[in-house]
């Protein structure tokens, strides 16, 4: 019995010792340091000032427009979540070429994305861009995708839509091969409708599914940056449309580290985990109540 | 009508159902499969090409200069040869090692009785629910503190801790797997590691091939992790050297677009070879969220 304690608790010690030095001491390390003001990456520097780096976020225009552009895009979200249940409802319809199909539909995610990204910079440029090109011959006028205010976040949403269903269709394609055949059978014999069908038990029997991604979705969404980063250029854009909100705390930390820092960095990435802990957790216990669930 | 009738009318309308769907389908595919092809060519011609409007959908001029310059030819001082290998000796090894710790700990967590089992468990569920947000900026800070910005320390440490997504799900794993297999491997006077190397990793070969391969994918295409702590171009990643090599200059497609198709290149043809296992691992790592 000895043995076994010892060698269990060495079997899983490397995680937990990696979960305090990459977890738990950060997270207590970003807690002081949204306290303090410290212009430089030497803790031993910082100065405390109480509650005064919130106070100045919550106070700057920017750190508003981050939360707007951030929440704008995950309008992305939800239109990503029907299409890609419609994809894995037409899949699971089919047999010959499913599996070809499937390989097809999961390349976006496993290709890099900063490849991804630069061949949407060629394909969107203005002058000479195929998007536009094609815009053109329709007899529209080109469009400024990623040097216009107006249309960056579109241009945005847009791309996440083309490549961001994989994960989704993957989930919702097992849900619906789960979904018993019976209650079908039995709707059919009612007289139900293949509509009827879908939006009667389809679809609140694949509602954890659902459920999850949008969570799931959502925790991502808030935190997003590094796409935006590379389409936009290290200040987010044209007029700054793509500065989301950790896009906002990078460049304080990172960039202006001298006029900004560690503190309101640190502050504002709180701000965004407290935000993000509380959604999932509180959507956790709502959906209890409208998700069904067999048990 | 008669019932052949109604039938007839059933199948005629199947059919119709079935052409829309895979129509629908192959329009999505082709969606997805066009810009590949429009980088395919504008790598495959000179600039000047790609450059003409309106734009031109063939190849009139078949021209391999910007591979020939991404294989020989430093840009702004970056190799991609370099780059490539940087990146392989930057991620094989936390791939590796991580995902070995996962697995024996998750092992342990499903076969092994030990005091604070429980505790520990669920205290590393909850690393899953820290954004990763709030501990980039102190994570950062220690690593400078290490002096260990501009090497790969940081990239490669970390991972071989392993993941708790991974752990986890190979507990779920090892539990439907008999303890009787154990009981007898212990009777044989196995220790717990031999045990874990000559039984249970066979028995879950599939799974972990499938988890190290996402976990490779992942560190490869990694590029917010580069980015933050490498600095100089000999100590470049792939990623962030197709960044800073084609943002640096933007005028020449056909050299961006040749080093966009060498960047994807490893990972698709890994995902040709493999594609049974990225399925899987896809379907796995969403379990991770």
């Amino acid at each position: 019995m000895r043995g076994e304690h010892i060698a269990g608790l060495l079997m899983v010690s490397p995680p937990v010792i990696g979960f305090l030095m990459f977890g738990l001491i950060p997270i207590c390390i970003s807690f002081a340091l949204s306290f303090v003001r410290l212009n430089s990456y030497d803790i031993s520097r910082s100065q405390f000032v109480g509650l005064s780096n919130f106070s100045f976020i919550f106070e700057d225009e920017r750190f508003w427009r981050s939360i707007k552009n951030t929440l704008l895009y995950s309008l992305s979200m939800p239109v990503t979540l029907i299409l890609s249940l419609g994809v894995a409802v037409l899949l699971e319809k089919i047999r010959v070429f499913k599996k070809l199909f499937r390989v097809i539909y999961f390349l976006p995610y496993i290709l890099s994305g900063v490849a991804v990204s630069t061949m949407w910079k060629w394909m969107l440029d203005t002058n000479y861009g195929i998007v536009n090109d094609i815009l053109v011959a329709l007899g529209a006028g080109r469009v400024e995708w990623l040097t216009s205010e107006a249309y960056f976040m579109l241009t945005m949403i847009l791309i996440s839509i083309w490549g961001g269903m994989c994960m989704n269709i993957v989930f919702f394609m097992s849900a619906l091969a789960n979904v018993n055949d019976e209650l079908y059978e039995a709707a059919e014999i009612d007289g139900a409708g293949r509509f009827t069908k879908f939006f009667k038990i389809t679809l609140p029997l694949i509602s954890p599914t659902t459920f999850y991604l949008l969570i799931t979705g959502f925790i991502g969404v808030l935190q997003t940056f590094v796409n935006f980063q590379i389409m936009g250029g290290d200040n987010g854009g044209p007029n700054e449309a793509g500065l989301t909100v950790v896009f906002y705390l990078y460049n304080m930390a990172f960039r202006d580290t001298i006029s900004y820092g560690m503190g309101y960095a640190s502050a504002t990435a709180w701000v965004l985990g407290v935000f993000i802990i509380l959604l999932t957790v509180g959507n956790f216990i709502l959906s209890k109540r409208w998700v069904y669930s067999d048990d | 009508m008669t019932k052949a009738d109604k039938v007839r009318s059933a199948t005629v309308q199947n059919r119709i159902v079935k052409t829309v769907v895979y129509c629908i389908l192959t329009v999505y595919a082709f969606i997805l499969l066009f810009p590949f092809y429009i980088i395919l060519i504008s790598a495959l011609r000179p600039s000047m090409e790609s450059y003409n409007v309106p734009f031109l959908y063939y190849i009139r001029e078949f021209d391999v200069t910007g591979f020939v310059e991404i294989f020989t030819v430093d840009i702004y001082g970056i190799s991609f040869v370099r780059s490539f290998f940087n990146t392989l000796l930057y991620v094989i090894p936390p791939t590796v090692v991580g995902l070995l710790v996962s697995a024996i700990a998750g092992f342990a967590f499903s076969k092994l009785r030990f005091p604070g089992k429980n505790v520990i468990f669920y205290g590393l569920l909850m690393t899953m629910m820290i954004p990763g947000t709030v501990t980039m900026i102190p994570t950062f800070m220690i690593f400078n503190g290490l002096n260990w910005i501009d090497t790969p320390l940081p990239l490669m440490i970390p991972g071989m801790f392993g993941g708790a997504g991974t752990i986890f799900f190979m507990r779920q794993y090892f539990k439907g797997i008999p303890t009787s297999l154990i009981d007898a491997a212990k009777i044989d006077g196995m220790g717990y590691l031999r045990i874990f190397f000559v039984i249970m990793a066979p028995l879950s070969a599939p799974v972990l091939i499938a988890f190290g391969l996402m976990s490779f994918v992942g560190g490869f295409n990694d590029y917010f992790g580069p980015l933050l702590y490498l600095y100089s171009p000999e100590k470049y990643t792939l990623q962030i050297a197709l960044k800073f090599a084609t943002s640096a200059g933007g005028s020449d497609v056909q050299l961006d677009m040749s080093a966009c198709i060498v960047t994807m290149l490893p990972i698709l043809l890994l995902y040709i070879f493999f594609q049974r296992y990225f399925i899987r691992g896809i379907a796995l790592s969403g379990i991770k969220g």
